[in-house]
């Protein structure tokens, strides 16, 4: 087991590498320069010319490419001009944390409420409570997470006064070494920053990962092996979460693992109207601004997760099935 | 065992949820007193005034430092750092400078941070956005300590409403320009304390404060970056701030309006949003299409529907709060005959509903850029009105970087965009349609106008000048390389509680160092 994951994070370097001249390659074929961007429309030609030299935008591209990849394989992402000349990897480490932070309480609440739903669903199959949870989950997957998000601010800031309406708090970790310390505010801020984008993050995940487990639920409540176990007297509790749940999350794992990432992608929208101070933001505003560097470093921050999440679903798997053995 | 396990186990839950409970005062933290709590759009790029490129950059560093002069809110100049100046000739400017003030670190200003600011934007390497508006500058001297004296290729009267830009500490900007960058260090009312990006910049009130009225009265100023207008109008509701101004959507006013303990104030602001005309191609290169488009478009209607009264419908390129402005001077209005009437004299006939000439349809591509909701639906509506009286119009939008990129390259035929922080006319007028200017996008070319902008740019007597821009002001609105939708308004709401705050169409806060805010 621990050669196989180290042959897969040996496996992951071409895999950046791929990606960092898929990015660096995209950025550069999209129109719109940095400088003329940066000094603005009131900029002169010279002004913007003397820039680009500056920011060695007048270079080939392949050179370009290759002193990127040179410092960044020794771990200088470069600076932003648009941020000040600030490092990108300060400016990653900034703002990575607030982005899992968030991206983890949304899949920890998908999960959380996804799962019991769909297994609920699918043992009362037909009842009242499959038909609510289903349309409710039909809501969920078709409403646009900045319009959620917009409403949960009406309702919970606004009308109830519940709930603050932008920005995080503590950093969860602080926060809950400040409840070591025998200090509770610190933490109650920091969840009640964090409970309206947790859920309106969670939205599409918790119905697609109830949907999931409705259906593979129902499939394995339909196998010989259930219907041993029942036949055996067990006790239905224990048929269902010992034996057929077990089955039915496999094939959940991979979609968790998948929402997992496009939390991460969703998160910036997510970002956007709780004015959550995480990559997504930072990289939609690179973006917007053609910030080469930030952009580059982003991406390839995401895509190193991306990756770690792929390579635990796929130990996880190993875990929750013994037929499953890597080497 | 195991139920003792489970006992522990509640206990702990318990006592995690008393504590969090104990934690919880009310919905939120209470707010704190005395700090004001402003809503901006995005963060701030640099704290260096002499870098700044973004709103929330400028709203910054004006609170943190000071410039030679200060536009108040008429955007006339005031002494700040310069006590008086005066013109020996047209072209040399001797400024007089404030005695006794200090920057925040405690190190005394002095003329040696005027010389340095100035030379280090004007230097062949600097990265200053606006560097454009001193490279008229030809020298830039001290005399002594606490005098300095500017002097100009050729005379330039817009100077004095450039020279508000913050004053940087020599000895700190020489030895490490990126720690000025991430701390600013400046002379003004408040210190700068903390910076979480994309989150919220702190300041603190500076106790030494030399401006009329001494320290501020609040005790610290914190920007909070909420990016959705939405959620930032939410947010001053809810009382998590209290204060924020534009850009705001058009469509959260109403209800920011009626909120009981929220006071909104609308004035003309220094933007404006307008249609390039690009005057080099086919078939806009005929003054009489151009002007036909004139007719065919209704300011009125946009300003009142889509930017429901936001901002106002335009007349001309001059600002009506300017003292360039003059009532008299009007672009075309909405007139369809009119337009008719002209298309068909520059040669245009109808043909199955098309205009065409020699055979060509009359067709037109009409582009902005896709991050303004707003200005993409004033494309629509003109798309829609133009089409309705024979123009073939096809729509297109594209983000920032790629529309800019297409306009400043002039290979646009008409793009809606706009212009912002025109403190003078000079700053719309000049290089925007002076034959070849830097910003002559629009490919315009007229030597009485070019004749007209030098005139205004070297003239230093004020009467002059507003005659000199209402001239060429005059010819513009016949000629259309620019129709000018709309004056940008200025918007700023803020709590009740907050008092002596003086709103500047410039968008500055600074007059936050003269306001008070009553407890909740």
């Amino acid at each position: 087991m621990a050669w196989y994951v180290v042959r897969r994070l040996i496996q992951m370097l071409p895999v950046l590498a791929g990606i960092s001249f898929l990015v660096f390659g995209l950025l550069h074929l999209v129109p719109g320069d940095p400088a003329a961007v940066f000094l603005g429309q009131q900029a002169t030609p010279e002004d913007i010319t003397r820039l680009r030299h500056a920011m060695r935008l007048d270079r080939p591209i392949w050179d370009q490419f290759v002193q990127y990849v040179w410092r960044a394989a020794r771990g200088d992402l470069g600076t932003s001009v648009f941020q000040g000349g600030q490092r990108v990897g300060v400016l990653i480490a900034d703002h990575l944390p607030a982005t899992v932070e968030l991206a983890a309480a949304a899949a920890i609440l998908a999960i959380a409420v996804g799962v019991p739903v769909g297994v609920v669903s699918a043992v009362r199959r037909g009842s009242l409570v499959d038909v609510a949870s289903m349309a409710m989950a039909q809501l969920g997957v078709s409403m646009p997470v900045f319009w959620l998000g917009i409403l949960l601010i009406l309702l919970f800031s606004l009308e109830l006064r519940w709930l603050p309406t932008f920005g995080r708090g503590e950093p969860i970790g602080a926060a809950v070494a400040a409840l070591l310390r025998g200090e509770g505010r610190p933490l109650a801020g920091s969840l009640k920053h964090l409970a309206m984008p947790a859920v309106a993050l969670s939205a599409n995940a918790v119905v697609l990962i109830a949907r999931m487990v409705r259906s593979t639920m129902l499939e394995a409540l339909g196998q010989d092996y259930v219907r041993t176990a029942r036949s055996k007297g067990l006790a239905e509790r224990t048929v269902i979460y010992r034996h057929a749940l077990r089955t039915a999350l496999l094939p959940v794992i991979t979609i968790v693992g998948l929402q997992v990432g496009a939390l991460l992608g969703g998160a910036v929208v997510t970002e956007t109207v709780f004015a959550w101070p995480g990559i997504g933001q930072l990289l939609v505003n690179a973006i917007g601004q053609r910030d080469f560097p930030v952009v580059q470093g982003t991406v390839l921050a995401v895509a190193v997760m991306f990756a770690f999440i792929n390579l635990a679903v796929d130990v996880a798997y190993a875990w929750l099935d013994p037929r499953i053995r890597y080497g | 065992m195991v139920r003792a396990h489970r006992a522990m186990l509640a206990l702990a839950a318990v006592s995690v949820l008393a504590m969090l409970l104990a934690g919880t005062e009310g919905a939120r933290g209470a707010p704190q007193a005395s700090i004001v709590r402003v809503g901006l759009d995005v963060d701030a790029g640099t704290a260096d005034p002499r870098s700044a490129r973004d709103t929330s950059a400028f709203r910054l560093v004006e609170m943190v430092y000071d410039g030679l002069v200060y536009l108040n809110n008429k955007v006339a100049p005031e002494p700040a750092l310069a006590v008086k100046w005066e013109n020996p000739t047209p072209t040399t400017w001797i400024f007089h400078l404030r005695q006794g003030v200090t920057f925040h670190d405690g190190t005394p200003f002095t003329a040696d941070d005027v010389v340095y600011t100035f030379e280090s934007i004007l230097a062949p390497d600097s990265k200053a956005p606006y560097r454009a508006l001193y490279t008229p500058i030809s020298q830039i001297e001290k005399l002594d300590a606490y005098t300095v004296r500017l002097t100009t290729k050729t005379p330039y009267a817009p100077l004095l409403s450039y020279l508000d830009i913050g004053i940087v500490p020599k000895h700190i900007a020489e030895r490490d320009p990126a720690a000025l960058a991430a701390h600013p260090v400046g002379t003004g009312p408040f210190t700068f304390v903390s910076w979480e990006r994309q989150s919220k910049i702190v300041l603190d009130a500076n106790p030494r404060y030399w401006g009329g009225g001494g320290a501020p009265k609040v005790r610290g100023v914190v920007f909070n970056i909420v990016p959705d207008n939405t959620a930032r109008a939410a947010a001053l509701e809810a009382g998590d701030l209290d204060l924020i101004h534009s850009p705001l959507s058009p469509q959260d006013l109403p209800a920011l309006s009626r909120a009981a303990g929220l006071s909104v104030t609308k004035m003309t602001g220094l933007g404006i949003t307008y249609l390039n005309i690009n005057a080099s191609v086919w078939p806009l290169n005929d003054a009489r299409v151009r002007e036909a488009l004139a007719y065919l478009t209704d300011r009125k209607t946009i300003a009142a529907k889509i930017y429901q009264g936001m901002d106002q419908p335009a007349t001309s390129v001059l600002l009506p709060g300017s003292w360039a402005y003059s009532r008299s001077i009007r672009q075309p209005e909405y007139n369809p005959a009119k337009a008719r009437a002209l298309l068909q004299e520059a040669g245009f006939v109808l043909r199955d509903g098309v205009y065409e000439k020699d055979g060509r349809p009359l067709a037109i591509i009409l582009s902005t850029h896709s991050e303004d909701p707003n200005r993409i639906q004033a494309v629509e509506f003109l798309q829609n009105e133009w089409q309705h009286n024979g123009i073939q119009v096809k729509v297109s939008t594209a983000e920032w970087p790629t529309f800019s990129a297409g306009v400043q390259a002039s290979k646009h035929q008409v793009a809606l965009l706009g212009w912002l922080y025109l403190v003078d006319p000079d700053r719309l007028m000049y290089n925007q349609f002076l034959s070849g200017g830097s910003q002559n996008w629009e490919k315009y070319s007229n030597p009485k106008v070019d004749a007209l902008l030098d005139q205004g740019r070297t003239t230093l007597d004020r009467a002059a000048r507003a005659r000199v821009y209402q001239e060429a002001a005059g010819i513009l609105a016949r000629e259309q390389p620019y129709d000018v939708l709309l004056y940008q308004g200025y918007i700023v709401v803020h709590t009740r509680r907050l008092h002596g705050f003086v709103p500047n169409p410039t968008g500055s806060l600074k007059s936050l160092r003269r306001a008070t805010l009553a407890e909740p």
